[in-house]
């Protein structure tokens, strides 16, 4: 197989502006050639468009207002993780060498149509995802005796995070009691618990080996990718204190990296909820069952970056289709010491996890320097 | 409009087997997801047990588990807290763009 690496990247802000999907992607690719100045629009071969609007032929759409005529474009979808399994799909082509130089834009508006599962018949009338995180929540809660402030932590490390991060939704830090203080959703949720669906796009473009060094000095390596569908209806989880497709994705991400949790350097994982970053340290393998909350309490206290340095999703804001990449151009950027403020020092490994619809599906990506 | 969803705005609960294998097909289906049969439509057990629930406003919400195996999410009137493992019964349902299941305390 080809080597494949991550060797340029753009986005726009974060927000809850009105504007089209297309505008959104297009800005984004914009954002993404005003950086990257060696790159023409002849070079790219493959153009992926993330998304969950329902717009149709946005691949080619995208293309001809880009001014590329690609061999490969089409819309990758596949709800809250769509950006990873574009990212995926990238990989695959460039590694199977159909494809060399691929662009792969995400974008989702405020209104996404992904922000619900209408399929899900098993959810009854409780289709938003607030209804499956409140009993994530709660059925944590009673096995780990999980406190309301071990819980807000998570969200003031992120919205903390955040505040370096320029294209974050939010750049205004909570208190702990501000947090627990804020308003209550469901008996197991409060609002600054949740991530907000916004507006926005992240672009990375992937290319071979060979032709990496056209665009970057310092390429990031993808060494690991693992990624699972245990269901798409949330009631087929059997255990709610688990993340069955996160396990199994970072197995085998680890395995075909050739790496273990202790190498990981820095990491962006999805917390949809405050709830899913304590499940996802344990699932993916950072800490031990039941450790995942003192694990945040000590990043939190020790003023460390590691675990979600842009703020993740509940800082950073979720633009559905955009999220996996912008996870990926943080942790590009980190591995090419070119961070700013949110820099970790001497990172040399990092780690992407996304997922969708209560983690019925997971991606796990390594990248390395 | 299909077969379950009919059969709940009659206020009736059925589900999904495969008139081969057996199995319960769930969320519901025209074609069995082991064997790729048709399906029948039985009724479902109405009997269940809170797997978790949580609350929004006065409403309880509860992830439940037939007898026929399946989980479903829907509401709990009951005045006290719900209890994991309690038994509960299917009270009512509908569907009005989504199904509505109502449950009610043994």
């Amino acid at each position: 197989m080809n080597e494949v690496a991550t060797v340029a990247y753009g986005s726009t802000k974060f927000s809850d502006d009105d504007i089209s999907v297309e505008d959104i992607l297009l800005s984004t690719t914009k954002s993404l050639f005003d950086q990257t100045p060696n790159l023409s629009q002849n070079d790219i071969d493959t153009v992926l468009v993330s998304t969950n609007e329902n717009g149709q032929y946005l691949g080619p759409i995208l293309s001809e207002l880009s001014g590329i005529k690609p061999n490969i474009s089409h819309k990758i979808e596949n709800l809250c993780s769509s950006g990873a399994s574009s990212i995926v799909s990238a990989y695959s082509y460039i590694a199977s060498g159909l494809s060399d130089t691929v662009l792969v834009v995400g974008a989702d508006r405020y209104d996404s149509p992904g922000r619900l599962l209408e399929w899900d018949d098993a959810r009854g009338e409780y289709t938003n995802p607030i209804f499956w995180a409140s009993l994530f929540t709660k059925s944590y809660k009673r096995k780990f005796n999980l406190s309301e402030e071990e819980l807000a932590i998570v969200s003031a490390k992120n919205h903390k995070n955040a505040i370096d991060n320029p294209n974050a939704y939010s750049n205004k830090a909570y208190t702990i009691p501000e947090i627990m203080n804020s308003k209550q959703i469901t008996a197991d949720l409060r609002l600054l618990d949740c991530s907000k669906p916004c507006t926005g796009g992240s672009a990375i473009l992937m290319t071979s080996k060979e032709l990496s060094k056209k665009f970057t000095d310092a390429p990031v390596w993808i060494k690991g990718i693992g990624q699972k569908t245990t269901s798409a209806g949330f009631t087929k989880n059997n255990d709610l204190t688990e993340l069955e497709s996160t396990k199994i994705a970072s197995i085998d991400s680890f395995n075909m990296a050739k790496m273990s949790p202790n190498d990981i350097d820095v990491a962006e994982i999805h917390d949809a909820f405050s709830i899913c970053e304590i499940m996802e340290l344990e699932d993916i393998g950072f800490t031990k069952k039941g450790k995942g909350a003192e694990y945040v309490r000590t990043l939190f206290n020790t003023e460390d970056k590691k675990i979600n340095p842009r703020g993740g999703l509940i800082g950073s804001g979720h633009p559905l289709g955009a999220t996996g990449i912008a996870q990926t151009i943080e942790i590009t950027q980190q591995l090419q010491n070119n961070a700013g403020k949110k820099q970790i020092s001497n990172a040399k490994s990092g780690l992407v996890h996304n997922m969708s619809a209560a983690a019925t599906s997971s991606a796990v990506i390594i990248l390395e320097s | 409009m299909n077969k379950f969803e009919n059969e709940l705005n009659k206020g009736n609960f059925v589900i999904s087997k495969c008139q081969k294998c057996n199995k319960i097909v769930w969320p519901v289906n025209d074609i069995c997801d082991n064997c790729f049969s048709n399906v029948i439509w039985v009724t479902g057990s109405k009997s269940a047990r809170i797997i978790e629930c949580s609350k929004q406003k006065n409403d309880w919400f509860c992830l439940v588990e037939t007898e026929d195996q399946i989980r479903m999410l829907g509401t709990l009137k009951s005045d006290n807290e719900p209890r994991i493992e309690q038994r509960i019964l299917l009270d009512e349902c509908y569907f009005d763009k989504k199904p509505y299941f109502m449950f009610k305390a043994v």
